[in-house]
């Protein structure tokens, strides 16, 4: 076997290593080194070495063995602080399989359907409040609307309603303890404010399912049949699994998601003309409707929007990093990553590889139309959801609702950026910096109406079912 | 890219294109594709991913692993043929761009 490292990139200082360029920057580092290196390189954190592997193949190594000679379980130490070492990936795999099992057939594609409705009302609910014209900021305005989609569907509708806001705030002082870079026993504050915003929304959740098992829902929603579900043999489960899977799920579903709405909206307000194609796209399919008669069928038929939100997963990755350990020494191409080592996939530097992709800097929606010659479709090239058997149990859920979001703004305004998009500083989820402003305008919709049910499973390609 | 054409239980054919890090089975259930259950979200738990492999592709696919036949092995309920595989175990790469699956009209009970 080689015993030739990943080659390393320049920079970094003893000790540290490269932690201070990756904690103020992390994806120029992680640029630099494909600009310098390749597709293969390693840099230094505080002694533990990363390997990042870059491009389609490696992708696809990287998710075939995940589980085999990658591990997830101890690749994200901050995962273990904000939930429970008994929890979901880290717990022993019976129980992860139990758990996932629970929470799996929950967020297949088909089931979305009863989330749509959700997902429309919490959008219209967010023109109610801003009326008919004036300015918002996008993460401060998208982002509490991505809660109470995820706080309505999963939660209940009254949960959200009684607690509002104060519950978004209390998730953004939860979501701090996501720490990539400093070790997590340094009593840094936002580690302990995250500590303390956790012991919290246990309590306030505690409260509400023992409300709940006093009082069932019926016909039960999501909350309810949670708290009623129970594990493939029978056993009920312990409530502060309940608790964990249910903070996990808004969690997870809140921290990217904002993000990414959040850089599609900027992003098609960049670039007129396919703004234009999606305006197209929406009368054809809602007609001169202000959004409320949009229901799966209509989001289904949203082609462009689903292109549109691809191009923008492919240059603003949220998830920018994706981490795993080395379960033992491994040799690719040459070089060895030693057991223990850190080994990393950088969908931020793949998505504008010019090896995968045709001016991999333009925001150009139609690359992934796979209906045209020059579709730029490699298999394993996109990977903002990750990939392989840990891919994001939420993408369908995630797409179905930044569909919806974004239909209902545009069929509802115009809209203009006021400030530079760019993304934030720091080694955090990659959202857009604030203040990142939109000017709106309520535009005047006609009374057409929109394509028949019909009409839509035929332009979708799907045949109807009766 | 990796065009997967699925027969679905009632006959008809899907063709889905996968050109992100997806399984068969991711790929199915993303696009709607009848018949393909995957209840435990491709962890070879559940086998309710279960389907056949059109005989042409089925060395260019290759054998399941030995937990994976292991797990085959034990599907009750269900017919397992020499070309049965778990889709979630299917990682898909260029090499499988025009595969043939067929989906079995039953998945096994849990």
């Amino acid at each position: 076997m080689s015993t030739a490292t990943l080659p390393p990139i320049d920079g970094g200082t003893p000790v540290l290593g490269h932690l201070l360029p990756f904690f103020r920057d992390p994806v120029s580092v992680l640029r630099q080194g494909y600009q310098s290196r390749g597709k293969l390189f390693s840099f230094n954190i505080l002694g533990r070495t990363m390997n990042v592997m870059l491009g389609p193949e490696h992708n696809r190594f990287f998710f075939e063995e995940t589980d085999k000679l990658l591990s997830i379980r101890e690749s994200m130490p901050f995962f273990l602080k904000m939930f429970s070492p008994d929890f979901y990936s880290f717990a022993e795999m019976d129980e992860y399989l139990r758990q996932r099992a629970v929470i799996m057939p929950r967020f297949k594609a088909a089931a979305m359907k009863q989330y749509v409705g959700v997902m429309v009302e919490e959008s219209l609910n967010l023109v109610n409040r801003l009326g008919s014209e004036g300015e918002f900021d996008l993460i401060p305005t998208l982002g509490p609307v991505v809660m109470d989609i995820a706080a309505h569907s999963f939660m209940g509708k009254e949960f959200h309603e009684k607690l509002g806001h104060e519950f978004f705030e209390l998730f953004r002082e939860f979501s701090g303890g996501m720490e990539f870079v400093l070790p997590l026993w340094l009593p840094t504050p936002k580690m302990v404010k995250s500590q303390r915003a956790k012991r919290k929304l246990h309590a306030i959740l505690q409260g509400w399912i023992e409300k709940r098992r006093a009082a069932p829902l019926d016909p039960p929603d999501f909350f309810q049949g949670m708290i009623e579900s129970k594990y493939p043999d029978g056993r009920p489960i312990p409530d502060e699994l309940i608790r964990h899977l249910i903070l996990l799920l808004v969690w997870a579903g809140h921290e990217t998601t904002a993000g990414q709405v959040s850089w599609a909206l900027a992003d098609i307000l960049q670039n007129a003309d396919y703004e234009t194609v999606l305006r197209d796209e929406l009368r054809l399919v809602l007609g001169g409707d202000d959004g409320s008669s949009l229901g799966w069928e209509q989001a289904v038929a949203m082609q462009k929007m689903d292109l549109a939100l691809r191009e923008t997963e492919r240059l603003h990755p949220v998830a920018f990093i994706l981490s795993r350990k080395a379960s033992t020494d491994i040799e690719r191409e040459g070089y060895t990553i030693r057991k223990g080592d850190f080994v990393l996939l950088a969908p931020s530097v793949t998505h504008r590889m010019t090896e995968t992709w045709i001016e991999p800097d333009r925001y150009n929606p139609e690359r992934f139309n796979a209906e045209r010659v020059d579709a730029q479709i490699e298999s394993n090239s996109l990977v903002g959801f990750g990939g392989g058997v840990h891919r994001c149990a939420g993408v369908n859920f995630a797409r179905m609702e930044m569909k919806i979001i974004l239909a209902v703004l545009l069929q509802n305004y115009e809209m203009e950026l006021l400030d530079e998009v760019r993304p934030i500083a720091g080694a955090g989820t990659y959202w857009p910096a604030q203040p990142c402003r939109v000017r709106y305008r309520k535009r005047a919709r006609n009374s057409e109406a929109g394509a028949s049910v019909a009409e839509l499973a035929t332009a979708a390609g799907c045949p109807v079912n009766h | 890219m990796a065009k997967v054409t699925y027969i679905q239980p009632d006959g008809t054919p899907r063709t889905c294109v996968n050109f992100e890090g997806m399984t068969v089975m991711h790929l199915a259930v993303g696009n709607l594709v009848d018949g393909i259950d995957a209840n435990c979200g491709g962890m070879m738990q559940c086998g309710t991913c279960h389907v056949y492999i059109a005989s042409e592709w089925a060395d260019r696919v290759g054998p399941p692993s030995s937990d994976e036949r292991a797990m085959l092995e034990g599907l009750e309920g269900v017919e397992v043929r020499p070309t049965s595989r778990l889709s979630c175990q299917i990682q898909l790469g260029e090499e499988l761009d025009g595969l043939v699956i067929e989906v079995p009209t039953e998945q096994p009970g849990i």
